[in-house]
């Protein structure tokens, strides 16, 4: 579903990403993790088309992205953004519907049809109930459900999400995450998350990159890259990875505790 | 559409139609609106006009009413305008003053007014004239001085035109007191008093309000995808470097439009969007349409007021709409602040 081929990223003089290639396959959960700097969110900004490569490409569904118009890039990649400077004038609603943007014609009139479609969208994200509520009324872990209803609503068969669940409180957190898995299980997406947690990562993603000064430095299962030596000598900690006691998966936890 | 829908509408189109009826009505001379109507009834079906009423039909027809549209069009261009500057930047303080656009015009109109030979060529219109041009290269000169590479950072723009505008208000004043004949003409213009009468400026300004605001009016829904940030438009398939054209070009049109037929006017392009914001929400399909029809019976109140306040004279209706227009407006802003509007 989704090719990055040999992508490189400069800011002017300075480069972020440096010869980046990885593939994720529908249905799958791509995790990437890395510490502060490294590039993370200038990754899900070149998948999603809106920094210029200065080298390499992306493969999107067979298209490649560079070559796109923006209605029909947005068509194939959907975008979940961290719930910041959101407009709290704006309903739930009508933040859904800005969705379907790449579906309407010039005048940008919303057809029944994109209705039902956003109407939907807001159903598999449950968000449904937030429909009628101002943004400045919600709270984070509920922005996030609107974005993830907007997101679905561009029925595009690749999702980013850019640290989907900084700020909320761990129920939310999970629960986002839950739904983000439901989806690729139901309806074949592939997904790409970019997480600061690293036993999220473990529970959700089916394999993972770990990103360091903008190169990948490691990736796979969640079990080969989460290995004590790896991490803490990228994050400079000393560093114990247990096993959950019911999933099996890698617990990752400071080593003097 | 609903008839929840349809009520925004309904209400404004009668508060306008309200302030139409009262702007013909109110001068030097009350006309009731009993006479008014069968006036206009007589008129429309071309019917001779009674001679009781003969010497309202002057009065009216070549006074009173392309005053009343001419005042209209302009609160609605301004209003319009504002509206679409504040989506686009998403700045509850942008108006069409913003970027300088009403310095621009006012400089070009005193260009026009001091020099001579402009008027040899372009006659009656050199003053509007030369004010378009002015308010366009001024836009052309902001967008030109704040733009990186293709991007166009708010901030810069925002910068860049009280720069420029700052600049252009300089050269104005000083344009205005080497000259000597015209000043008292300039200032009048300058303080939005309408020195032109008749169906002339009318027809003249009609054009590029029709073409600004029917721009303006097929963004609503681009706007509002602006409103979540340029990247996260970008994301959406937006096509961002686009609609900022088409908005800054049908805004600053319909606003240098404004000004040139009117003269500078604050507070419509800031006051209307945000009433019409605080009452019905801001989904800019509704917003800007409501702007428009808002702005048109506000500034008509202004001048209704500029007219009755020190009869038989008159005064600028710029100077009423800041009169009354700044307290109202520190008054919706602090509103605003306290119920997390923007």
């Amino acid at each position: 579903m989704l090719r990055v081929e040999h992508v490189s990223v400069a800011y002017g003089e300075r480069p972020i990403l440096n010869d980046v290639s990885f593939e994720v396959g529908a249905g799958e959960i791509y995790g990437i993790i890395g510490p502060n700097g490294a590039g993370k969110t200038t990754l899900v900004r070149a998948i999603s088309g809106v920094v210029p490569l200065t080298s390499g490409r992306v493969w999107v569904a067979g298209c490649d992205l560079q070559a796109l118009k923006p209605a029909e890039r947005a068509r194939r990649v959907a975008v979940v953004p961290q719930a910041r400077n959101l407009p709290p004038a704006f309903t739930g609603w009508e933040l859904v519907l800005l969705g379907r943007t790449p579906y309407l014609n010039w005048l940008g009139q919303v057809s029944p049809k994109d209705e039902q479609r956003a109407r939907l969208a807001m159903e598999r994200a449950n968000a449904l109930e937030l429909a009628d509520r101002r943004l400045g009324d919600l709270s984070g872990g509920e922005q996030q459900r609107l974005l993830l209803a907007r997101a679905l609503a561009q029925e595009a068969p690749l999702l980013l999400l850019d640290e989907p669940t900084t700020h909320l409180d761990l129920q939310y957190q999970v629960s986002i995450l839950d739904t983000v898995r439901e989806l690729t299980q139901n309806e074949g997406m592939a997904v790409v998350v970019v997480l600061h947690d690293l036993n999220l990562v473990a529970r959700y993603a089916d394999r993972v990159g770990l990103l360091v000064n903008g190169s990948l430095r490691a990736q796979g299962t969640p079990e080969e890259v989460l290995e004590p030596e790896l991490l803490e000598e990228v994050y400079h900690l000393p560093l114990q990875v247990l096993r959950g006691a019911a999933s099996g998966k890698p617990v990752i936890l400071p080593a003097n505790l | 559409m609903t008839h929840s829908a349809a009520r925004p509408y309904l209400i404004n189109l009668v508060i306008l139609a309200i302030t139409l009826v009262f702007s013909v009505a109110v001068g030097s001379v009350f006309i009731a609106p009993p006479v008014l109507a069968s006036l206009f009834y007589q008129k429309l079906l071309g019917l001779p006009v009674e001679a009781a009423l003969e010497p309202f039909e002057t009065i009216i027809f070549t006074l009173r009413l392309p005053r009343t549209v001419l005042v209209a069009i302009t609160g609605a261009a301004l209003a319009g305008s504002g509206a679409g500057y504040q989506g686009l930047f998403r700045n509850p303080l942008a108006d069409p003053y913003l970027i300088g656009v009403a310095s621009g015009a006012g400089l070009g109109a005193i260009v026009a007014m001091s020099l001579r030979w402009p008027q040899a060529f372009l006659g009656l219109f050199t003053v509007p004239v030369m004010a378009f041009i002015g308010a366009m290269l001024t836009v052309w000169v902001v967008y030109q001085l704040a733009r990186v590479g293709r991007a166009l950072p708010t901030t810069n723009l925002i910068l860049a035109g009280v720069a420029v505008s700052s600049f252009a208000s300089a050269l104005t004043s000083f344009l205005m007191l080497s000259s000597t004949g015209e000043v008292r003409r300039a200032l009048v213009w300058l303080l939005g008093g309408a020195t032109q009468s008749g169906w002339q400026p009318v027809l003249a300004e009609l054009p590029y309000i029709v073409i600004g605001l029917g721009v303006l009016l097929t963004q609503g829904h681009a706007l509002n995808v602006m409103q979540v940030g340029d990247e996260q438009a970008q994301q959406l398939g937006l096509p961002v470097d686009q609609v900022r054209f088409w908005v800054i070009f049908a805004a600053s049109l319909t606003a240098a439009a404004a000004v040139s037929f009117a003269g500078i006017i604050g507070f419509v392009g800031l006051v209307a969007p945000h009433v019409v914001r605080l009452v019905w929400g801001g989904d800019y399909r509704r917003l800007l349409p409501l702007s428009i029809l808002s702005g048109a019976s506000l500034l008509l109140a202004a001048d209704i007021l500029a007219r009755v306040v020190m009869a038989p004279q008159e005064l600028p209706v710029g100077m009423i709409m800041a009169l009354v227009g700044a307290p109202f407006f520190l008054w919706v802003l602090r509103r605003a602040k306290r119920q997390n509007f923007w």
